[in-house]
């Protein structure tokens, strides 16, 4: 070893609305497909809006025995069906791993639906008591610590909370563990399962929901669309995964942050290109090396005309040449999980050499002058790929990821 | 029908009451808040105007939808947002009276 520990994916796990596993995923992105539906698993009367891009037909008992899944919120459901895919994906990543040498580092994400649930029943039905297991349900350790516990992992374990880019900090300090010597593997991203009456009620309340496509970039873009999914990484030291003749997805090269330390709710250009730029330098790598931008592109007028201002103060004429696309488009902002869900599918946009698209793109906007590779993917052979996510409350993370060499 | 113009602005008491709420909500001063004003010159954050509307929404029990059409820019001045809570005042108000 040269002193330099390097970062690869080895394995991607994902569900979500548009797919139930990373490979359906990929054939949705790759094909454009819209997983923005009518909300089908809620009541909907006291919403005013009524779509988000759900998980479909996803069946618990398939997955987890009876006596297991009282333990188990969607969340963390979600959470484990992605990392088996993940594990069984990366071909005995597991064999010969010192178990405290691996790790496990997700989004923090609550156990909405059971939260939901027991106080719906706690004021709205006079319950008289609760589900003992109501509590580790609810953690928003959980799904990091089932993961951990299904898989034997027994190094650092823990969730990262920043709202909309808890994922994204999950893998920028997994890698940073692994490049640092701490660990050797970890098994990181995030998941989420949100759409629930209580909460959407709450978003409801904030006026920046779509009422039925998100558009991200587009003139005539109506808001966000929440999501709901999981995705997991395998991370691992490269002379390790190489060492076992591992599948190499793409390398992680760096990670940056940062705060706006300014409002509570409204995105800031200049933290965002400060999180961008310290990912670029983390990475020692030139701004116009990056060949592919996935956007935190929500779709709500504030946010895209901030993210590409922000692009602009970061890549300068270069942006004239970058193609920037959102995938929330298809498989909606999956909040916790949308770093992670957004990491998987540049990790894979890399891989196959195909940009994703943005779709429902109808009309440009002079304050957001970016290709963003409307509605139709495309080929293209890129190298390094950016991929941005924005919490309220002031908080950015940005990965940098290149193609495996 | 809500009169505007100059010193018309706050014949009807309601916009008075309205006005009232949305400069202590966005803690702008009373004396700004004309029917021309832009919500952007006037320096409201997004959140605040979110806080306001929703306690107009309190105050007069009424829900305010937002305009899928404009979102974001849904109150471009303040002539605007006056505008749309009596419209949605006046509607609330038939809706009860065709109950009674």
């Amino acid at each position: 070893m040269n002193g330099v520990r390097r970062v690869v994916v080895t394995s991607i796990g994902a569900i979500s609305a548009i797919g139930h596993d990373v490979a359906s995923v990929w054939n949705a992105v790759a094909k454009g497909a819209c997983g923005i539906r009518p909300i089908a698993g809620i009541p909907t009367d006291r919403l005013a809006v009524t779509h988000a891009a759900e998980v479909i037909g996803f069946d618990p008992s398939a997955h987890f025995e009876a006596r297991r899944l009282p333990m188990l919120d969607r969340t963390s459901q979600l959470a484990l069906v992605a990392a088996r895919q993940a594990v069984a994906g990366a071909r005995a990543a597991l064999a010969g791993l010192e178990p405290a040498r691996g790790g496990v580092v997700l989004g923090a994400a609550i156990g909405q639906e059971t939260f939901d649930n027991s106080y719906k029943a706690l004021y709205g039905e006079n319950a008289k008591r609760l589900h003992p297991m109501t509590v580790p349900r609810i953690m928003p350790n959980a799904p990091a610590s089932h993961v951990s516990m299904e898989f034997g992992l027994r190094g650092p374990c823990f969730a990262t909370a920043s709202a909309c880019a808890s994922s994204s900090h999950a893998i920028g300090l997994a890698f940073q563990m692994i490049r640092s010597g701490m660990i050797d593997l970890a098994m990181t991203g995030g998941s989420d399962a949100s759409i629930v009456v209580g909460f959407m009620k709450a978003w409801d309340a904030l006026r920046v929901l779509s009422p039925d496509a998100c558009r991200p970039f587009s003139k005539d873009r109506t808001g966000l669309v929440i999501g709901e999914g999981a995705a997991i990484l395998v991370l691992e030291e490269r002379e390790r995964a190489r060492a076992r003749g591992a599948e190499i997805h793409a390398e992680i090269v760096g990670f940056g942050m940062s705060a706006d330390s300014g409002e509570l709710t409204a995105p800031d250009a200049d933290g965002a290109a400060r999180a961008m730029q310290a990912a670029l330098d983390d990475a020692r790598t030139r701004r116009e090396e990056v060949d592919y931008f996935n956007a935190h592109g929500t779709g709500t007028r504030l946010n895209d005309k901030t993210e590409v201002a922000a692009l602009r103060k970061v890549f300068g004429a270069h942006l004239d040449r970058l193609p920037v696309s959102s995938t929330k488009s298809m498989h909606g902002h999956c909040l916790n999980a949308g770093g992670a869900v957004e990491a998987a599918i540049t990790c894979l946009a890399l891989r196959h050499g195909v940009l994703p698209p943005t779709i429902g793109f109808r009309e440009p906007d002079p304050e957001c002058a970016v290709d963003c590779v409307p509605n139709v993917s495309r080929s293209a052979p890129i190298e390094v790929a950016m991929s941005n996510s924005f919490a309220f409350g002031g908080i950015n993370a940005v990965l940098l990821m290149r193609r495996a060499a | 029908m809500t009169q505007w113009a100059n010193d018309g602005f706050e014949t009807d008491p309601r916009v008075t009451q309205i006005l009232d709420i949305f400069a202590k909500e966005t803690a702008t001063e009373r004396v700004l808040l004309r029917p021309e004003a832009t919500i952007e010159d006037l320096g409201i954050a997004s959140l605040d105007l979110t806080l306001a509307v929703f306690q107009l929404e309190s105050v007069f029990d009424i829900e305010i939808p937002v305009i899928a059409a404009r979102p974001g820019t849904e109150f471009g001045t303040v002539g605007e947002l006056v505008g749309h809570v009596i419209a949605v005042m006046d509607k609330a108000r038939a809706l009860n009276g065709a109950k009674a």
